[in-house]
């Protein structure tokens, strides 16, 4: 039997179909023992939003309207991920905390801890369910997926860092008259900003002014010769001959540049070489004084800044848009679509800041670390802004994303998660894990047991499924080797169950004798086990 | 073939995070939770394919003989001859490659227990030429799934589908033919109908003169008969590549068909000793064994030796260029079959300079014009994918061609491009008879012989 046939591997539906109730019906009882509802909530759909990301972002029919989604979707998800540890650890933390005695710190955390783990393994069971069902995990489509991200990421991140800049510099040059550090930065800023933006009136300032002109009259050149004004002229005779006077106007831009350039090094010389009244004395009283006022007028250094800034915007966005309508309009829709979505997302954050900063600092008020939020929350938002906070706080949640990608990619690359199964893997082993956890939680017994025996039968009829599918394709009818192979599953593990309750029975009597011992006991019968299992093997 | 499959393997690692999580949390439940995943690790370890087991399987096939074109509905049937249950038998018929599988799937997944069977059915698209089916591919797992058995398995009952191309007897044989190999022209000569008569001239044939009327008049009379020339029959296959389409996976292509249908009538006319040269229009040089002519044509002529052995050639040269394409197409752009579809710019042009009375400029039709005697009867066959078929019918009947066209209609299911093609087709062909050729509309539903018999009976009496 030829394994090499590429059918598609899509996972009959009778397989399908016990993955998901499995997953469903465990995830939902596991989610009851939890007491932070929200968050578990919150969890359950970003792992289905995630799911929902990674095949948008590989969805060939319509690949820029999916990048686009992929894009805009990464903030939900993204804040989901947070929500559903931070937000846990944040409702829990009310409710645990403070303990009465010390002896009460070590259970509590140990709960607490549970408890996170419980919502983000169901998050990880919903999420592997979810993308089994259209096998969407694999190396190209995570790679993918995680270059969006990255590239929704970035402007936010870029947002976020000039705000954080203005602030942190606004903040350190209000500074300059607190002793210590503060003073040192802000009397440093200060130096090097006064000079240019805010002169000191009553002399000359040539060489710096002369050097902004510069700078200025360059950008506007170089934004002029970008701009298509030529081509948006009509080709008739009588048109006016736009072409010579742009031409004229850029090379008096140049010129003025250029002469700028030349002449602040020797204004420089003079300004600190003869001194002010040497200067004065040199130049007619009428020149020297309309020279002062230009080269020392804070007005006119702002209008130089942003002539520069804004010559420099033109021609980037020129050359962006000149890029932009060479390439096809698909390789632009997925190239741009995540850009697109940064910005749509760093709005939406801006427009949310006030009322999403007041939530978190009331979240935060009501937890043991408000006396953090006094100390340090607050100042902070005094010094940034709402804006600001809040951005940095999306891009923080945006990193945890790319982080799971990464991690998502990581695994796929090393082969712990194979590209066919890695849906049903991924389910088990959050349904496993959320399972164990919770059996440190006011768990019931059964549901412990049924959770252990459930992530397997999902991750065995998950990877039977696909085999199946691959080697006979989901047109053939499978369904009865499919409910005789999990009916096995599950009679296995029903007998391992029996044995754990039984098992646990004898073990609660002697750790109620002699804990230590029957720990120790029970670890030496453990590896005894394990060392006869490999042996059989 | 033997191979234990390390499938519960992970079950160790859970045990040993279950005795971790288990010492973190100081919760004895999960220490002895590890039973669970240790027993998994058991059920794979211990889990053997169980002594004695056997397999027998049996395949029949609905029709050993179809006619290319046919869905053949095969059915396998696998039965537990040995004495344990296997609860889980993939079978893989092993149908011939070159046979599509048109209807159900080859493949089976199930469990049986002793002395049960199971049956898997299929149907394939039969196509020319004799297949053999392969022995079944089956795989059996034990219940954990760790263990597994691959084998061929030998079966019983059909094994080949043989798709024949000839003709086992003259299709028209009670199809009036009134002089085979002679076509009754309007000039008056020797022959047996009378013609005209005329004044005698010397040198006419003794016999010819009217004796009788000599014997009244005293005048020499000859008599004209109605002469009876024999005639070239002239075939010629449409195979350029818009011709080539099908209209679903695995279906021949409007080429073979048009070839599978020329090559019946030039049988039928081989036994019926009319002079048939054959041509195939739109060949690639690699396609024909001994390369294309120098006008692009290939071009078998009645009067050479071996002339039915290199009409074959032709024939079968057909297939290879439609094989050759359909390789072409799956291997690079989906598109590439679609532009062959009707609507094509390359029809566009063929028909504007072929209109009533226009030039003609497509080299392909301009070297079949040049080539044919001057006294010949033309069967054109093709799918009537584009203009190019009426472009050329046009042109013979301007030039006084007797001329037919056999058209396979491709047009099947009810999608609107389908709907598109088979009301272009239908507007072809009519243009097609109103410029004076008779036109063979071949349903392919109907067999090939009515179809056949229609056109040569046609052919014949003109």
């Amino acid at each position: 039997m030829d394994d090499t046939i590429s059918l598609p591997t899509r996972m009959p539906w009778t397989s399908l179909a016990t993955v998901i109730g499995v997953t469903a019906l465990l995830v939902a009882g596991l989610l009851g023992t939890v007491s932070a509802d929200r968050a578990a909530l919150v969890g359950v759909a970003t792992g289905v939003l995630l799911a929902l990301s990674l095949w948008l972002s590989g969805w060939d029919r319509w690949q820029a309207v999916g990048t686009v989604l992929a894009s805009v979707l990464a903030l939900p998800v993204a804040v989901g991920l947070s929500l559903a540890t931070g937000g846990t650890v944040v409702s829990l933390g009310a409710e645990l905390f403070p303990v009465t005695s010390q002896a009460g710190v070590r259970p509590a955390v140990v709960t607490l801890l549970s408890q996170v783990i419980v919502v983000l393994g169901c998050l990880t069971a919903v999420f592997g369910a979810t993308a089994a069902t259209r096998g969407v995990v694999d190396t190209e489509r995570v790679g993918t997926y995680g270059g969006v991200v990255v590239r929704t990421t970035a402007v936010p991140f870029a947002v976020a860092l000039v705000l954080f800049t203005r602030g942190a510099v606004d903040f350190l040059q209000s500074n300059a008259g607190t002793p210590g550090v503060q003073q040192l930065t802000g009397e440093a800023l200060t130096q090097v900003l006064e000079p240019i933006f805010d002169p000191v009136p009553g002399r000359t300032h040539i060489a710096i002014f002369s050097l902004l002109l510069a700078l200025a009259a360059a950008a506007l050149a170089r934004g002029l010769d970008a701009l298509p004004l030529s081509e948006l002229v009509p080709e008739t005779s009588d048109a006016p001959d736009v072409d010579r006077a742009v031409a004229v106007v850029e090379r008096t831009f140049r010129w003025t540049g250029r002469l700028a350039l030349l002449v602040a090094p020797v204004a420089g010389l003079f300004e600190l070489g003869l001194g002010q009244e040497s200067l004065a004395g040199l130049l007619p009283a009428g020149l020297y004084d309309f020279i002062v006022a230009v080269t020392a007028a804070p007005g006119l250094r702002g209008l130089l800044w942003w002539l520069f800034l804004s010559g420099t915007v033109v021609s980037v966005a020129v050359w962006f848009l000149r890029r932009t309508v060479q390439s096809s309009a698909d390789r632009v829709g997925t190239v741009l679509a995540p850009y697109v979505g940064g910005g749509v997302i760093t709005l939406a954050v801006v427009a949310v800041a006030g009322p999403a900063v007041d939530a978190i600092e009331t979240a935060l008020r009501a937890t043991p670390a408000a006396a953090a939020v006094e100390q340090f929350f607050v100042p902070i938002l005094d010094v940034y802004g709402p804006e600001t906070v809040t951005l940095a706080l999306a891009v923080v949640a945006l990193f945890s994303l790319i982080s799971v990608a990464g991690q998502l990619s990581v695994a796929l690359a090393t082969s712990y998660l194979r590209e066919r199964t890695a849906g049903v893997t991924l389910a088990a082993a959050g349904l496993f894990g959320a399972s164990a956890f919770a059996a440190t939680l006011s768990t019931p017994t059964w549901l412990v047991l049924a959770g252990l025996v459930g992530a397997v039968v999902v991750w065995d009829a998950g990877s039977f499924g696909t085999t199946l599918g691959h080697e006979v394709g989901s047109g053939a009818a499978t369904r009865r080797t499919e409910l005789v192979h999990t009916g096995g599953t599950v009679a296995v593990g029903g007998v391992g169950a029996a044995a754990t309750a039984g098992l646990s029975g004898v073990a609660r009597g002697s750790i109620a004798v002699e804990p230590s011992v029957a720990v120790a006991g029970l670890v030496v019968c453990l590896v005894a086990v394990l060392a006869l299992v490999a042996a059989i093997r | 073939m033997h191979r234990r499959v390390r499938r519960w393997s992970g079950g160790l690692a859970a045990a040993l995070f279950l005795v971790s999580v288990s010492l973190l949390t100081a919760e004895p439940l999960l220490l002895a939770a590890t039973a669970i995943p240790l027993i998994y690790v058991a059920y794979g370890a211990l889990s053997r394919m169980p002594a004695g087991t056997d397999l027998q399987a049996t395949r029949s096939v609905s029709d050993a003989q179809p006619t290319p074109g046919e869905p053949v509905a095969v059915e396998l049937t696998l039965t537990n001859t040995g004495s344990s249950s296997l609860t889980d038998v993939r079978v893989i018929d092993g149908v011939p490659e070159e046979l599509p599988v048109v209807e159900g799937s080859p493949r089976l997944c199930t469990s049986l227990r002793p002395d049960e069977s199971a049956t898997l059915s299929y149907a394939v698209m039969a196509k020319r030429g004799t297949y053999t089916f392969d022995a079944a591919a089956v795989r059996v797992r034990t219940l954990s799934a760790s263990d597994e058995v691959t084998v061929d398995l030998p079966v019983a009952g059909d094994g080949t589908l043989t798709c024949s191309n000839t003709v086992s007897e003259v299709p028209m044989a009670d199809a009036t033919l009134p002089r085979a190999g002679t076509l009754p022209t309007d000039t008056g000569g020797s022959g047996l109908e009378f013609h005209s008569t005329r004044s005698y001239q010397p040198g006419d044939p003794v016999n010819r003169i009217d004796w009788r009327r000599y014997a009244k008049t005293d005048e020499l009379t000859t008599i004209d008969y109605r002469e009876e020339q024999a005639v070239r029959t002239v075939l010629v296959v449409d195979a350029r590549p818009p011709a080539r389409v099908t209209p679903e996976p695995g279906f021949p292509t409007g080429a073979e068909l048009s070839a599978y249908a020329a090559e019946r009538l030039f049988d039928a006319l081989s036994r019926t000793s009319v002079v048939a040269s054959v041509c195939a229009v739109g060949l690639a040089s690699e396609d024909v064994p001994g390369g294309l002519g120098p006008d692009g044509l290939a071009w078998v002529d009645a009067s050479g030796g071996h002339a039915a052995a290199h009409a074959r050639q032709i024939f079968d040269s057909v297939g290879r260029a439609a094989a050759r394409q359909s390789d072409a197409d799956s291997a690079g752009d989906a598109d590439v079959s679609e532009d062959d579809q009707p609507e094509q710019p390359g029809g566009e042009a063929t028909r504007a300079t072929t209109a009533d009375g226009g030039t003609i400029e497509d080299p392909a039709l301009l070297a079949v014009l040049a080539r044919l005697p001057p006294t010949a009867q033309v069967v054109v066959f093709s799918p009537a994918a584009d203009d190019w078929p009426v472009s050329l019918v046009s042109s013979l009947s301007v030039r006084e061609y007797p001329t037919t066209l056999v058209s396979p209609s491709l047009a099947r299911g009810d999608s609107l491009g389908a709907a598109v093609a088979s009301t272009e087709r239908t507007a072809r062909l009519q243009r097609a008879e109103l410029s004076g050729a008779t036109v063979i509309d071949w349903d392919l539903d109907s067999p090939i012989d009515v179809a056949l018999r229609a056109s040569l009976a046609d052919l014949f009496s003109v």
